[in-house]
């Protein structure tokens, strides 16, 4: 059986969790417009900020992989 | 978190010495967050945030893995449910309250995520406790509490600890 690689299993999940925060990003924007923030400041920060969320991934995800001594992938009957 | 990679590391194991890795990135997170929350809207932050980790993570897995689409549309259930909850709730929450808690407090807390998983796992899942697992738990929980016994001379009434520590350590400055 085929089976999901974790970076692209990590890849959606952020990428659906990016999605419900743009969901309530409008919605908020819609009931209270004019919320305060640079947006400059607002993606270097985030950048910086997933690069690092995304190294904890990448070594805990593969650290743990090897510690079971299984296949860096996962069916989706580990999920 | 800390001690175990890092006894696995003298004994060459590289799972521990990745896991290791994975906890210092994490604390480092938890500083940054701690640092950078305050000055910009959180929900914007978690946003560019999670889709700049998506994107890298869809830039390496295509280079390194095989994409079929037809399992990514099987386990799109309970990868909407990770999405949402974990990432989109769970990191926005952590955004949210690093603004004003410690980023001490934030990383104890947050490291008690395997606790929580077990206790919703058993709550809504109806998973099985064994003893491995509550020992576990429990383990942590005590660990999460000594970590917070502070060992200092108790406080006069109407002392600030904060206070209190900031004049031990102006008093040493000017000693020294």
């Amino acid at each position: 059986m085929q089976q999901i690689g974790p970076f692209i299993l990590n890849g959606f999940h952020f990428l659906a969790g990016g999605i419900t925060l743009l969901l309530v990003m409008i919605w908020r924007m819609k009931s209270a417009p004019g919320v305060p923030g640079d947006l400059k400041s607002i993606l270097l920060i985030g950048s910086a900020a997933g690069l690092l969320l995304f190294l904890v991934q990448l070594f805990n995800s593969w650290g743990w992989f090897i510690l079971l001594r299984a296949k860096p992938v996962l069916s989706p009957a580990c999920m | 978190v800390i001690i175990v990679p890092l006894l696995g590391m003298l004994w060459g194991d590289k799972a521990l010495v990745m896991t290791w890795l994975g906890a210092f990135f994490w604390a480092l997170h938890v500083q940054f967050i701690a640092r950078f929350s305050p000055r910009v809207d959180p929900i914007r932050l978690s946003l560019v945030q999670a889709l700049f980790t998506s994107l890298i993570s869809f830039g390496v897995g295509f280079f390194r893995e095989a994409f079929v689409p037809q399992q990514v549309l099987t386990t799109s259930l309970p990868i909407l449910y990770g999405g949402v909850i974990s990432i989109g709730i769970d990191y926005t929450m952590q955004v949210v309250a690093q603004r004003a808690a410690k980023p001490a407090h934030a990383a104890i807390i947050l490291s008690l995520e395997s606790v929580f998983a077990v206790f919703w796992g058993w709550l809504l899942l109806g998973e099985i406790l064994t003893v491995r697992v509550l020992s576990g738990s429990a383990l942590m929980l005590i660990g999460m509490l000594i970590s917070q016994i502070r060992l200092t001379r108790p406080l006069k009434p109407g002392q600030d600890r904060e206070a209190d520590q900031d004049s031990v350590s102006r008093r040493r400055q000017i000693q020294g």
